[in-house]
């Protein structure tokens, strides 16, 4: 039920602040994988563009990142995982030992696993990523995937650091298969609906826009945000009520108690028939960057235009906890 | 108006009054003297009302001070503090107003009060940005102008210079005849001669002795209640106390003491 | 309420004047804030809609314009405008209470506990998910914990029959200290929430409904007469506790109940606005150095300033950046603190050297 991505969020915000504050906020992003041969030695690069090499593939991971822990499992490296954070919800009943969260790190339990690698995320260098790396001397790679051609590399990159390279191309086939099924469906729907999405009711209208995750699935799936402004901030309400959206998505987590009143109870969402107003079912599947996203689309595209049908291939590798939602 | 006070007690910690009394009727100027911590502030805040005693009797116009409402006392007793107060943004009116809230005193007395101590110049001004000097008049002023029957002052003569020192014993001479009882600790103890009707001796929470000043005032008791030698010498005004030590060999003064006692005597 | 202010004591000319140019000057930002939102609503509109509001009037004339420009000056601009002249005078007057209780200038109301047992019930809520009063809970959980939190640092200051203030101001430091830690620990137990918290915590107005601006206005016209009535006590509390009882002053009843409606009605403002910053700690400053005097002066113009403060605010909050709104703890610092520094340096006159 944890998620890593609320954190992500937070980061956003908190650069959506200092940009507010008027000070200089420079990110940089860099994503590449690295592109070794099956044999010889691994050279991999993280999202801040940093090299790693490793003789042989590594045996020993810990991940404090939930996406790194889903797409490991389906590779079939998740037995070289020894370590695991707060976050992970895929694949569920986890068993090695929780490592961190987003904010500290055990680093004796840490030191303890003697993992040859370190997964984290997010857009800058944590604190806890600088002492792994440089005191623990400790391997520790950052990513931070925010669209699917940069998921379908993190998924190259965690093949071949674990030598699983012909399972990581085909997940990234089901996934470009996937994305292509989606997009011939999508062909045949020409109107463009407007959407809201209803982050959290806790200090104003929290939303997510441009450039951000979450939008990416809207422009695939045909719909037009009615939050044009950049990143994770709090819309105006008069936006929202002038805009009137025709859906309205809400985060797991708001309750639709919260769209009942102004400026909500004006739109075409709530006084169409039937409303149009929806929970998203999992926010992990919203909020991990993965191969597990495509289920994402999926379930909006379904939910969004009852009549179509998507043709998903079925998910190419047999795993014990099939990667689908349950419902 | 009648002030009694009989068989006042109080302690906190290790801190104790014992058995405390003083009688003053109208026009008294009643004397506190005795040694820093011997709880002479301790004893004006009882009598204000401020602390409560803890058995004893004070007695307003046989009444006791627990029987007067907050309302009422504020016209039977006025207290001055040794603490200068420092408001935010109170001009010195503003501050001498105040005394005034709750006894309806009309608000032309504030300026009366301030001319009686020849600071009415200083009506206007920022209260923060007087001296010390000057603020503590300013307190006095509010004593004034509140103008209850019992006043009670918190050794209104310290941190002042000769001319303001003047002005509050001439104030305490003012208000005696205005037939107030006025009851105030001090240090100086040949000033009792010239201002008090009666005076307290105290230590350490206990009285030494008390009557009129020649009753009360001998080198005996001052002993008794600051524990090192006192002698006397006459002046034309009267017996004049000091510390032996003050005393050269040849019987006289020493030049500081002739300095800072000589104030009263211009 | 001007009885007191004008009744009796001396009031300069100017100062009556200041005091009518600042009434003009809210009534205006209070109309002009009619007019600035992210949706360019017409001036005609904006006057047709709120023309239609007033009851006889509004029957009189056909007016032309929609339903949304509607919903959007009456349910979300008005609510906003009014909420930020209640919150703001609640916090200004609160500020002037609480810094003349304490006799200390750099106190402000959240000091004796309504911020961290505000923080505490909102927390809870979230993160325990309690549903006492559906989206009302938070409200509710915040408004109750913040007065059971003020309440706690007062009684556990008594000390022989009375609340000498300084035990006060530590106990409230420390108190608020302890629960802050548990705050901490709530949101550390659960970090899904962290975000959510930290979105309360920073403040704001947009989603305040009119029964709740209802509510927060009852509790906070109370609040603010029985400080006006009480200034009085306060002028003569400010010159030392003791001095005001020999001049007639109930002084622990009189903390008693000031504490008690400030925390009233500062709470209510906490639990429906998260926290807002700054303005119970500046605006009882603000009106020192304009139009100086005593707190049968500064208390009412706290209220004025503090409504005009937090409207201008919340202007500028819709300003800063179109379409979005930001939130406004962090507006009131960013406007706040240069202009109040700019008027300590203009205005002070020495007052404040002592």
């Amino acid at each position: 039920m944890s998620s890593g991505f609320f954190d992500r969020k937070m980061k956003a915000l908190v650069v959506v602040i200092i940009v507010v504050l008027g000070a200089l906020s420079v990110f940089g992003y860099v994503s590449s994988t690295g592109h070794a041969s099956s044999s010889g030695p691994i050279k991999v690069t993280d999202s801040l563009g940093r090299s790693f090499v490793f003789q042989k593939p590594v045996t020993r991971i810990v991940s404090l990142d939930p996406s790194a822990t889903a797409t490991l499992y389906a590779l079939g490296a998740i037995k070289d995982l020894v370590g695991g954070n707060v976050y992970d919800s895929y694949p569920p009943n986890e068993s090695v030992p929780n490592v961190g969260n987003a904010y500290t790190v055990d680093y004796s339990e840490l030191l303890n696993l003697s993992p040859q690698v370190v997964l984290g995320y997010g857009s800058t260098m944590p604190s806890y990523g600088t002492y792994i790396n440089n005191t623990l001397k400790i391997p520790f790679m950052l990513d931070n995937p925010e669209s699917f051609p940069q998921i379908e590399n993190f998924t190259m990159m965690l093949g071949e650091l674990t030598g699983k390279s012909s399972n990581a191309t085909i997940i990234v086939n089901w996934m470009s298969s996937s994305l292509n099924a989606i997009s011939s469906s999508m062909s045949n729907i020409s109107t463009e609906q407007t959407i809201f999405y209803y982050l959290s009711n806790y200090g104003g209208y929290w939303t997510a826009g441009n450039n951000t995750f979450i939008n990416q699935f809207f422009l695939i799936a045909h719909l037009r945000n009615v939050a044009s402004n950049s990143g994770y901030f709090t819309i105006s309400g008069e936006v929202i009520a002038n805009e009137s959206p025709d859906i309205i998505l809400l985060d797991q987590y708001v309750p639709e108690s919260a769209v009942q009143t102004a400026p909500f109870n004006e739109t075409a969402a709530m006084t169409g028939s039937p409303q149009k107003v929806f929970t998203i079912f999992d926010d992990n599947f919203f909020n991990e960057p993965d191969f597990r996203t495509i289920y994402a689309i999926q379930w909006l595209i379904s939910i969004i235009y009852p009549g179509i049908y998507l043709n998903i291939p079925n998910f190419p590798i047999n795993l014990g906890y099939p990667p689908m939602p349950n419902a | 108006m009648m002030l009694e006070i009989r068989g006042v007690s109080f302690s906190r910690g290790n801190f104790r009054l014992k058995e405390l009394g003083l009688n003053a009727q109208n026009g008294d100027v009643v004397g506190i003297v005795g040694p820093n911590g011997s709880g002479k502030s301790t004893f004006l805040r009882i009598i204000a009302g401020i602390l409560k005693k803890e058995s004893g009797e004070i007695r307003y116009n046989d009444r006791d001070i627990n029987e007067y409402q907050h309302m009422e006392r504020p016209r039977i007793i006025s207290m001055l503090s040794q603490e200068t107060p420092n408001p935010f943004s109170f001009t010195v009116s503003d501050v001498i107003g105040t005394a005034g809230y709750f006894t309806g005193r009309p608000p032309e007395g504030i300026k009366r009060s301030l001319r009686k101590l020849g600071i009415e110049n200083l009506y206007k001004r920022q209260f923060s940005q007087l001296s010390g000097g000057e603020k503590r008049l300013v307190m006095l002023a509010t004593l004034i102008y509140q103008d209850a029957d019992v006043c009670l002052m918190d050794e209104p003569f310290s941190f002042l210079d000769v001319d303001k020192s003047t002005k509050v014993f001439r104030i305490v001479r003012s208000l005696k005849d205005e037939n107030k009882i006025v009851v105030v600790t001090m240090h100086d103890i040949n000033m009792i001669w010239n201002l008090c009707d009666s005076v307290l001796l105290m230590k350490n929470g206990s009285m030494v002795a008390s009557g009129t000043p020649e009753e009360v005032i001998n080198e005996e008791n001052l002993q008794k209640t600051y524990g090192i030698p006192f002698s006397h010498y006459d002046s034309p005004e009267g017996p004049r106390f000091v510390p032996s030590e003050f005393l050269s060999n040849s019987g006289k003064f020493s030049s500081i003491t002739a300095e800072l006692f000589g104030k009263y005597e211009r | 309420m001007f009885k007191y202010i004008t009744e009796r004591h001396i009031l300069t000319i100017g100062t009556k004047t200041k005091i009518a140019l600042s009434l003009i000057f809210l009534l205006l930002v209070i109309l002009a804030s009619f007019f600035i939102g992210s949706v360019k609503i017409p001036f005609y509109t904006v006057m047709e809609i709120m023309i239609s509001q007033v009851p006889v009037l509004g029957g009189m004339f056909h007016f032309h314009f929609t339903s949304i420009q509607h919903e959007i000056v009456v349910l979300l601009r008005e609510p906003q405008i009014f909420s930020a002249l209640v919150i703001g005078a609640s916090l200004g007057v609160g500020g002037a209470v609480i810094q003349s209780i304490f006799k200390n200038p750099i106190t402000e109301p959240y000091v004796i506990g309504i911020s961290s047992g505000a923080a505490f019930g909102a927390v809870a809520t979230i993160v325990l998910g309690i549903d006492i009063l559906g989206i009302y809970s938070i409200d509710l959980m915040a408004f109750v914990f913040s007065l059971v939190v003020v309440y706690l640092v007062y009684f556990l200051s008594f000390r022989h029959g009375k609340v000498p203030i300084v035990y006060l101001l530590l106990m409230g430091i420390a108190v608020s200290l302890f629960v802050s830690a548990l705050v901490a620990f709530m949101v550390f137990s659960n970090v899904r929430l962290q975000g959510d918290v930290f979105f309360w915590l920073m403040g704001s107005l947009q989603q305040i409904t009119w029964t709740e601006l209802g509510i927060i206005t009852a509790v906070n016209v109370l609040a603010i007469f029985v400080s006006i009535i009480y200034s009085r006590e306060l002028d003569a509390i400010q010159l030392g506790e003791e001095y005001a009882h020999t001049v007639g002053v109930n002084v622990e009843f009189t903390k008693i109940l000031l504490i008690s409606v400030i925390a009233f009605g500062v709470s209510a403002c906490v639990a429906v606005s998260g926290l807002i910053g700054f303005v119970g700690l500046i605006v009882p400053h603000v009106c020192r150095l304009i139009y100086g005097g005593t707190n049968r002066i500064v208390i009412p113009t706290s209220a004025i300033i503090g409504g005009i403060f937090l409207i201008l605010s919340e202007d500028a909050a819709h300003a800063f950046i179109s379409g979005e709104v930001i939130p406004i703890g962090i507006v009131t610092s960013l406007v706040g603190v240069p202009f109040f520094m700019l008027l300590l340096s203009r205005l002070s006159r020495g007052s404040y050297d002592a």
